[in-house]
């Protein structure tokens, strides 16, 4: 059998040797005619493809042809330079395995080994290698060796590439699943976790950074695309990746302003972006009409379950909003710029700028903390990108000569958005030199009245701010009626308020995406042409229009999902009753008792929690002793001294029955009383431990002071047959233990 | 500053982090305003590093931890709030009258309003959330019905509060810390005469006997008590009542309007303020004439117990 094996092993190898040699000569020749077209990231992508094909065991004999270059970079990248493989501990690790006569997958291999030779196979996703190699006879032989040993926390990360590989129509030869098979054991050998970072790195990045490959580069990616989880084409990808919420808003202008945010971003990722010649500069969306196409994902925005991806998540450069907050009676504005916090970007961080630094402080886990420029003014004007040199992370602000800005979103004050929108309260932000046309297009679009804001009054250099103020100093947003058409190319359009139909949900508590509070339901809107809408649904019924613009139907405010329905438009949102089960815990602890909120509980060492709900005993400071219905149940309370009118407030470990002076004998027989401050609970009569150990102490003390009590001639109170016959119990289990000690 | 809908999100929330709940109070606090003068910096006790955070959140997050609804940073809740669980907090022993604190849904305060025997007021108030009274003809019967909904009570809660509570000398709940030693700092020192913060050095404050001292770094804030050689950090107020000793009597006592009041920058530290609210249910208010902020409601042996605590003398 032994020799058998062996002959097995040999012939395997050999068939290995061989068909690595013929597939590098193929990839030589086409490498190429494709290393020039493959970007990093592509290069990235299908490297982890073709490692995982490797790891299957069956790269060579796939029916699926990759793309050659990917198999190129891949052995590149997971042969080793001569000048490392040289070097004894990667050499070893792969040689040494391919010498092994029992197969390859099953060969026991120390820690040290796996590290060897796993290492390998992730250092081309870093840095992806162009160079044909010599050695990938070499690399397809130790593929199989180097796929064995693999740790748990590996699998973890390989499930997604097995999963999407999964879902392809799988053509290879049935007999070369069994391949797939000897490769279990790789899931029980230790991987760094560091590994597995940069091996799911690459899954991830295609699929989020903007492509700007040229056209004829797309069916490669295509064809890397299942690999890499997802096919996702560009135009997908930049209508997933943005907020679903603004593209209700906007949907048209919206993606165009952040599509061209996105081309002036870093294209890259994974490299820290060149300082851009210049601060971008705000460009009017265009208004050729689109292809016809699938549904917008805006348009269904509120059936989703989770909270949209940020729209900032990778490396692109996030936005930069502004805000205008009025002081109380609208005599003074502040204007600031309101920058989005990406995913991953630490809490704070200093940035550059073309005029210094920017320290960012965190507002909140989306956004940080507003940030007012001295030179403000110019910045909107001219734009401005800051870059955090550390990551590389930019963030970008489009100079302009006009901002908008909204009422009503999940900040406070006015946010820049878009464009004006029918029926909804703005702010207008605009250069003073343009004034005179804002205010004409104003006019036209239905706002009756406004008021200006000066640079004496807070608004940035060379800026006016117009708002609406009544008599009382009310800040009220401007709000248009009427729609226009738009001119074209040109700044002034976004004052133009588009015919379009929105359904809004705002106010009321909301404690998730599309979930809010029962009792405290969203206002149902529609802006947009409202004279235009023809009927407002909510769940089936016809909605009505109060004097203030809210939607209400029968039964829109009850438990359960509703669904808003407009012009053929949708909009879903769930009222929940959101109970949480709140319990008291050891907020502020003081010797034996908490404090949380005006709650003053009791607190032991071993479980807070289990006690929490046993009231603290308040005893008078007369009677400081308290006695438990177990003998040896005694506890003896200090009264404060430091300060006088304080309650003595304590926590015995066990239920106290009894509250006695410290020193019955001592104490004045006619004011002092034997408290009964618990329950009718008589003596246990558990056997007690007996000598100086083991408790007994307590025990003595326990019956010592009530025999001293009882000598006294202490009454009882409350002053019942009820009571007294219990302390006569009590006094009766005291003798006992008293001869029992004797 | 409306904090009802703050209240109730947060209380469906049950607790997170501080930029959970400065998330809330840019959704639900929709005040454009922010009035509030730049006063914090002798408010944080705990929290100090989030001084650098617009007033308003700060101007939300005391009062609900004063008001005993929330607590901020603190044991259970360390790097951000939790909610109190429902309470109803008697400010008397045997009175029948008691404030609902803590957690709170429309669900709850409907349930509430079903019992026909106990009366729900609601009032509102400036900057806080609606002040909820339970009014029945016994204190018993209240807890009868609030223990069937499963709301905590306490009894007599400001004297409770106050009788565990130590006093600000008690030097044993004062935490021993060194000072920071790096460069940087900038170091302020309380200066009792004139009440108010003044600059001081490094050296002064390591060669200081006795003092409370201020440091601050960017957006980091930390308070150090100098007594008798060593060094202690502690809640800036407690610092400042342990400073001034009985040499300024700070607190004034009128029986008759029973109200008690200090001057602003000598706010009572948390917690015993917390039971002085808790005697009316409303936060201290500023009176325009005197300029000293006012708890009103407050019995005659609260002011002193509270007085006691806080080493002082009531005029």
């Amino acid at each position: 059998v032994t020799s058998l094996l062996i002959v097995g092993a040999v012939i395997t190898i050999g068939a290995g040797v061989a068909l690595g040699l013929a597939r590098a000569h193929r990839l030589r020749r086409q490498s190429s005619k494709h290393s020039q077209l493959l970007d990093r990231r592509e290069r990235s992508t299908a490297a982890q493809e073709a490692r995982r094909s490797t790891e299957l065991g069956h790269v060579e004999e796939s029916a699926q042809p990759m793309p050659a270059p990917t198999r190129q970079e891949v052995a590149a990248a997971a042969s080793s330079e001569p000048e490392q493989r040289s070097e004894p501990p990667q050499d070893w690790g792969l040689s040494g395995q391919a010498d092994e006569p029992s197969p390859p997958a099953r060969a026991p291999v120390s820690p040290e080994q796996e590290v060897v030779e796993v290492a390998p196979l992730i250092a081309p996703v870093q840095e992806p290698r162009s160079e044909p190699s010599d050695e990938l006879p070499q690399v397809d032989e130790a593929a199989p060796h180097a796929q064995a040993p693999v740790s748990p926390g590996q699998e973890v990360v390989e499930v997604a590439p097995l999963s999407a590989l999964e879902q392809e129509p799988r053509t290879e030869p049935s007999e070369e699943l069994p391949q797939v098979d000897e490769t279990a054991p790789r899931a029980r050998a230790p991987v760094l976790p560091e590994q597995e970072v940069v091996e799911v790195a690459p899954l991830i990045a295609p699929v989020q950074e903007p492509r700007t490959e040229p056209s004829e580069e797309l069916p490669q990616v295509d064809e890397a695309a299942p690999h890499a989880q997802a096919p996702v084409s560009p135009e997908q990808e930049v209508v997933e990746s943005e907020p679903q919420s603004e593209l209700e808003q906007q949907p048209g202008s919206e993606v165009e302003e952040r599509t061209s945010d996105r081309e002036a971003g870093d294209p890259s990722g994974d490299i820290p972006a060149e300082p851009r010649p210049r601060a971008p500069q705000y460009r009017p969306p265009s208004r050729v009409a689109p292809a016809p196409g699938p549904p917008s994902v805006a348009q269904t925005a509120d059936t989703s379950s989770g909270k949209p991806e940020s729209a900032t998540a990778g490396k692109r450069a996030a936005r930069v909003e502004l805000r205008i907050l009025f002081e109380r009676g609208g005599h003074h504005c502040t204007v600031s710029l309101l920058p989005v916090r990406p995913q991953g970007v630490p809490e704070e961080c200093t940035l550059s700028s073309a005029t210094g630094s920017v320290y960012l402080v965190a507002l909140e886990e989306e956004w940080y903390q507003d940030v007012v420029p001295e030179n403000i003014g110019s910045l909107l004007r001219t734009g401005f990108v800051w870059m955090d040199n550390s990551t590389g992370q930019e963030w970008i602000l489009a100079g302009r000569e006009i901002f908008v800005l909204a009422k009503g979103t999940t900040h406070r004050g006015f946010i820049s958005c878009p464009r004006l929108v029918l029926g909804r309260e703005h702010v207008v932000l605009c250069t003073t030199s343009r004034l005179p046309e804002v205010e004409r297009i104003l006019t036209e679009a239905g706002c009756d009245r406004w008021s200006q804001w000066g640079e004496s009054d807070g608004a940035p250099a060379g800026w006016t701010v117009l708002c609406e103020r009544d008599n009382a100093g009310n800040v009220r947003g401007l709000v248009p009626r009427n729609p226009l058409p738009l001119d074209g190319a040109d700044i002034l359009d976004v004052l133009r308020p588009l015919p379009e139909i929105e359904i809004v949900l705002e106010e009321g508590v909301r404690i998730g995406y599309n979930s809010w509070l029962s009792g405290e339901p969203p206002t149902v809107r529609i802006y947009g042409d409202v004279e235009g809408t023809q009927t407002v649904l909510i769940d089936g019924h016809e909605a009505t229009r109060s004097a203030q613009g809210a939607y209400t139907a029968p039964g829109w405010d009850e438990t359960g999902v509703h669904q808003v329905w407009c012009g053929g438009i949708t909009s879903k949102y769930s009222l929940i009753t959101g109970e949480s089960n709140l319990r008291p815990w050891p907020a502020h602890s003081f010797g034996r008792v908490t404090i949380c909120g005006p709650l003053v509980r009791p607190f032991t060492d071993d479980d807070p929690s289990d006690r929490s709900d046993r009231q603290v005993i308040e005893i008078a400071t007369t009677n400081p002793v308290l006695l438990g219905a177990q003998p040896g149940e005694i506890f003896i309370a200090s009264p404060r001294r430091d300060v006088l009118g304080a309650r003595c407030i304590t926590s015995p470990s066990f239920y106290p029955i009894w509250a006695l002076p410290a020193q019955p004998l001592h104490c004045d027989k006619e004011s002092t009383r034997v408290l009964l401050i618990g329950d009718f609970v008589v003596p246990r009569t558990d056997p007690v431990p007996l000598g100086r150990r083991n408790g007994a102490p307590a025990v003595e003390h326990w019956w010592r002071v009530i025999l001293e009590a009882s000598q006294k001639g202490l009454s009882v109170t409350p002053e019942t047959s009820a009571a007294t016959g219990l302390w006569n119990q009590y006094k009766r289990r005291a003798r006992e233990l008293r001869r029992v000690s004797r | 500053l409306n904090l009802d809908r703050l209240l109730l999100w947060l209380s469906a929330r049950g607790q997170g982090s501080w930029s959970t709940f400065r998330a809330g109070v840019e959704e639900f606090c929709n005040d454009q305003t922010d009035a509030m003068p730049i006063e914090s910096d002798d408010e944080g006790d705990r929290s100090a590093d989030a001084d650098s955070d617009l007033p308003i959140y700060q101007r939300a997050r005391f009062a609900l931890q004063r008001l005993g609804h929330v607590e901020f940073y603190t044991l259970g809740a360390e790097n951000g709030w939790r909610v109190v669980p429902p309470t109803v907090a008697f400010p008397e022993d045997e009175g029948e009258m008691g404030f609902l604190c803590g957690a709170r849904s429309p669900a709850l305060i409907d349930n509430l309003h079903k019992f026909g025997d106990v009366d729900v007021l609601s009032s509102e108030l400036e900057d806080m959330p609606q002040r909820i009274q339970l009014k029945g003809a016994s204190q018993a019967v209240v807890v009868a019905h609030a223990s069937t909904l499963g709301v905590q009570v306490q009894k007599a809660a400001p004297l409770t509060l106050l009788s565990v509570l130590p006093r600000v000398r008690d030097e044993k709940t004062w935490h021993r810390s060194p000072m920071p030693e790096t460069p940087g700092w900038l170091v302020r020192r309380f200066s009792v005469s004139r009440r108010k913060w003044v600059e001081a050095s490094s050296r002064d404050a390591a060669n200081a006997h006795a003092g409370l001292f201020r440091f601050v770094l960017k957006h980091q804030r930390f308070y150090y008590l100098r007594w008798r050689g060593g060094c202690y950090r502690v809640p800036v107020q407690v610092g400042k009542y342990a400073v001034i000793g009985r040499r300024l009597r700070v607190l004034e006592y009128n029986p008759e309007k029973r109200t008690l009041s200090t001057a602003p920058v000598f706010r009572p530290p948390l917690l015993i303020e917390r039971a002085l609210v808790l005697c009316s249910g409303k936060l201290s208010q500023m009176d325009p004439v005197t300029g000293r902020i006012e708890y009103t409601d407050v019995p005659p042996n609260i002011a002193h117990l509270a007085a006691q605590l806080l080493h002082q003398e009531i005029k």
